[in-house]
């Protein structure tokens, strides 16, 4: 009885090996690309490097960057231009990214009357470093043959919109999802600060001749859990801190939806790191009240 | 899904009479009253003129016992019974170890899933039946939903092959159109319904009113429906439009030659499509931040004018389908089957890519069929293959560069099937080499994303 159900078995199983071997042979493979620097809306991601292209292929016209500088983060920057006629797409990528983007070829431009057009929106991943990137974008025609390319510097800046927090003592708080956690530090002299007290700062403070001894938190990030993706919140004591011990805590008014937060307190005095620690936020940490003295201990450190 | 009726139970009744007929009681026993006397092995003619006169009347007395109770009033009648399938997608090649940043949702797809889990009830009594269906699955995390829910009344009460059987239903049923879409679940050989089914009729279930008539070879259903069945993407279950969609299927199920059993039918779906209007906004300025340096600078204000509200739309929506299917007995194998079913429709997508005529700004066409054959091996075993294409949008065209050039937005699946049966399980190995127009290629033009897959499915009825 069990010999044709085998049988059959084996027959499906071969049916299945030959279809397998048949199926990869077109088409392109369903990938985000969430691992490269570069990401452009709307285009289809081909991991690995462009081709070569040849002087048979079609050319890129024009290449229209709205800057020249990027830095991690960056969103929203145009990258547009025109190919030449024959041209039906044009393959975008920075060189040594771990793939390129394919955008279909549009429409001429009024400036470029002709010619095809191409327009894309990248925007830049957290893994790019300051330093000098060249983007490379080709023409491809119908029978998807890769022209020559047209290459730009693009050079990576600090981002503007998150500079890292300068100070004689910078204690920081980061964390992993687009959850609503507060920095809680107390300094020396027992008081707290946090989004709710959010500076030492004592009154006419400016007349002293060092500015003072007090500290500030820079930033409260996603605060009632309007998300703006810093996910980071520093204490800075600009100049030199009070002598003594601190204690750092971290408080989770809410996960906003988030089944979870990991976190990673790093504090850096006069530019070095004396302490670090990290922890899970878990929606156990969002009950009871959030002010004065919440929080679990992250750590404690001295200053001589 | 087994059902114990009235039928099976006293077939299984006079089974077990039966049975204990033939057993030999002990030595000298006398006969119990009211049942069979016993079979001893009769030595001579007289003997054996006896043993037949004994069993002449032991049948006597239990087609008696036949009638009588096939007169008796008939109570309450319940019925339990469900299927459970359960699959492990080994491989998918769309399969990433992402998550969508639009919906929150997992990429991967190798995974095991509890598929389908249905419990049902059924309960009758006299002209009157009810049904109540749930289904539990992890499809898209753990559900729980009805699925089928059904009252109707019928006329005759027992099938009776001289009169025509009629029967009104009132509720949440399988939508009567084609084949496929009617099909039990854990019936079907293939894994899953061809495309175009799960494009135009997703879920399969609606509610409305259905009319069905079956006399000799012609069978006949007829039902006004919502019009948004289950698994729509829009307003599943609900109805933004009181005009009702009219869905029928007429078809022939008759044995042309001996072994040789062929169906057929003809199915319509005319109905109303429902395109949501918009909310008057008023007129605000943006702050678009172009060069990402998080200042506000002169340029970067927008003005968005307001707009008037629109109001919402409906359109025409029909679908046309044939379907055909022979089955041919080849013992000892068992039986060879070919299935077909073609569709053409407008406007009717509500599972795959929605159609909506008002913002298309044109008449959506859709074109789909399917063709496949099985084969089955002994009881023990089965194999198939079945091929199926859907066009969402016979007219689609893309601005390629300079021109506008024609698209084929076509989906299709060629779906290799071998399966293991024992009893009221199956283990089921399914290829799908699919392709669809959902990726890019490197000349601009669409191409397959590459969402070939190989999945194992265990299933059981009880």
């Amino acid at each position: 009885m069990g010999g044709p159900a085998l049988g059959s078995a084996a027959v499906a199983l071969g049916l299945v090996a030959a279809s397998g071997a048949l199926s990869c042979s077109s088409g392109v493979q369903a990938d985000t690309g969430d691992d490269a620097y570069m990401h452009v809306s709307g285009a289809q991601f081909f991991r690995g490097a462009m081709p070569a292209g040849s002087a048979t292929g079609p050319g890129v016209v024009q290449l229209d960057l709205m800057s020249n500088n990027i830095w991690e983060g960056l969103a929203n920057d145009a990258v547009s231009g025109a190919l030449a006629p024959t041209a039906t797409a044009a393959a975008i990528g920075l060189q040594g990214d771990v793939g390129y983007w394919v955008v279909t070829a549009g429409v001429p431009s009024v400036a470029t009357p002709g010619d095809p057009s191409f327009a894309a929106t990248a925007a830049f991943s957290t893994g790019i470093v300051v330093g000098s990137y060249t983007l490379v974008v080709r023409a491809v025609d119908q029978a998807g043959n890769f022209g020559l390319p047209k290459q730009q510097i693009l050079v990576a800046e600090p981002s503007p919109t998150n500079p890292p927090a300068t100070g004689d003592l910078v204690v920081t708080l980061t964390w992993d999802t687009e959850s609503n956690l507060d920095l809680h530090v107390v300094d020396p002299a027992g008081t707290e600060i946090y989004s709710g007290n959010p500076s030492t700062e004592p009154p006419f403070a400016y007349d002293q001749p060092d500015g003072g001894s007090w500290g500030y938190i820079d930033y409260d990030s996603n605060a009632n859990c309007v998300i703006d993706g810093l996910r980071r919140e520093d204490a800075v004591w600009p100049h030199t801190p009070p002598s003594g011990q601190y204690t750092v805590r971290v408080d989770t008014p809410s996960l906003c939806g988030q089944p979870i937060a990991d976190w990673t307190v790093e504090v850096v005095l006069e530019g070095s790191t004396i302490a670090q620690a990290s922890g899970v936020a878990l929606p156990a940490d969002t009950m009871g009240s959030h002010g004065l003295g919440s929080g679990v201990l992250a750590l404690t450190f001295a200053v001589p | 899904m087994r059902r114990l009726g009235l039928a099976p139970a006293l077939a299984l009744v006079l089974g077990v009479t039966s049975a204990r007929a033939e057993d030999a009681p002990p030595p000298g026993a006398p006969a119990p009253q009211g049942s069979p006397a016993p079979a001893a092995p009769p030595a001579t003619d007289d003997g054996l003129r006896a043993e037949v006169a004994r069993q002449g009347a032991a049948i006597e007395q239990l087609q008696a016992s036949l009638e009588v109770a096939k007169k008796e009033p008939e109570s309450h009648v319940f019925r339990f019974s469900g299927f459970l399938q359960v699959d492990w997608v080994i491989h998918n090649q769309a399969s990433q170890d992402e998550i969508n940043g639009s919906t929150g949702q997992p990429l991967n797809q190798d995974r095991f899933t509890l598929r389908r889990g249905h419990v049902r009830v059924d309960a009758e009594k006299g002209l009157v039946l009810g049904s109540l269906e749930i289904d539990a699955n992890t499809t898209s995390g753990p559900q729980v939903r009805p699925i089928d829910a059904e009252v109707s009344l019928r006329w005759p009460q027992k099938p009776d092959d001289r009169l025509p059987s009629l029967m009104a239903t009132m509720g949440l049923m399988r939508i009567p159109f084609g084949y496929e879409v009617q099909e039990l679940d854990y019936v079907r050989p293939f894994l899953e319904r061809a495309t175009v089914l799960q494009a135009l009729f997703p879920g399969e279930f609606d509610l409305g009113a259905r009319f069905k008539v079956k006399y000799n070879v012609l069978d006949l259903a007829i039902a006004v429906m919502n019009g948004n069945p289950i698994g729509n993407k829009v307003f599943p279950d609900l109805d933004p439009v009181g005009a009702k969609d009219l869905v029928g299927r007429i078809g022939v199920d008759f044995e042309i030659a001996r072994g040789v059993r062929f169906q057929a039918g003809v199915s319509g779906d005319t109905g109303t499509g429902f395109h949501a209007g918009t909310p008057a906004t008023a007129s605000q300025l943006v702050w678009q931040d172009q060069n990402g340096d998080g200042l506000v600078e002169p340029g970067e204000i927008v003005a968005i004018g307001g707009t008037p509200a629109t109001p919402s739309q409906v359109f025409h929506r029909f679908a046309l389908g044939g379907d055909a299917r022979l089955i041919v007995r080849l013992p000892p194998l068992g039986d060879l089957s070919f299935r077909a079913e073609v569709i053409d429709a407008q406007n009717l997508d509500r599972g795959l890519e929605v159609a909506d005529p008002v913002g298309a700004g044109h008449d959506l066409r859709e074109v789909g069929w399917s063709g496949g054959a099985t084969q089955e091996i002994t009881r023990w075993g089965m194999v198939g293959a079945r091929y199926d294409v859907y066009n969402p949008d016979a007219d689609a065209s893309q601005q390629r560069a300079t021109n506008l050039v024609p698209v084929d937005r076509s989906y299709s699946t060629f779906a290799l099937m071998g399966m293991l049966r024992y009893e009221q399980a199956r283990l089921l190995l399914e290829y799908d080499i699919n392709t669809n127009p959902l990726g890019v290629g490197s000349n601009g033009a669409p191409t397959t994303l590459a969402d070939n897959a190989l999945t194992l499915r265990g299933q059981v009825v009880f």
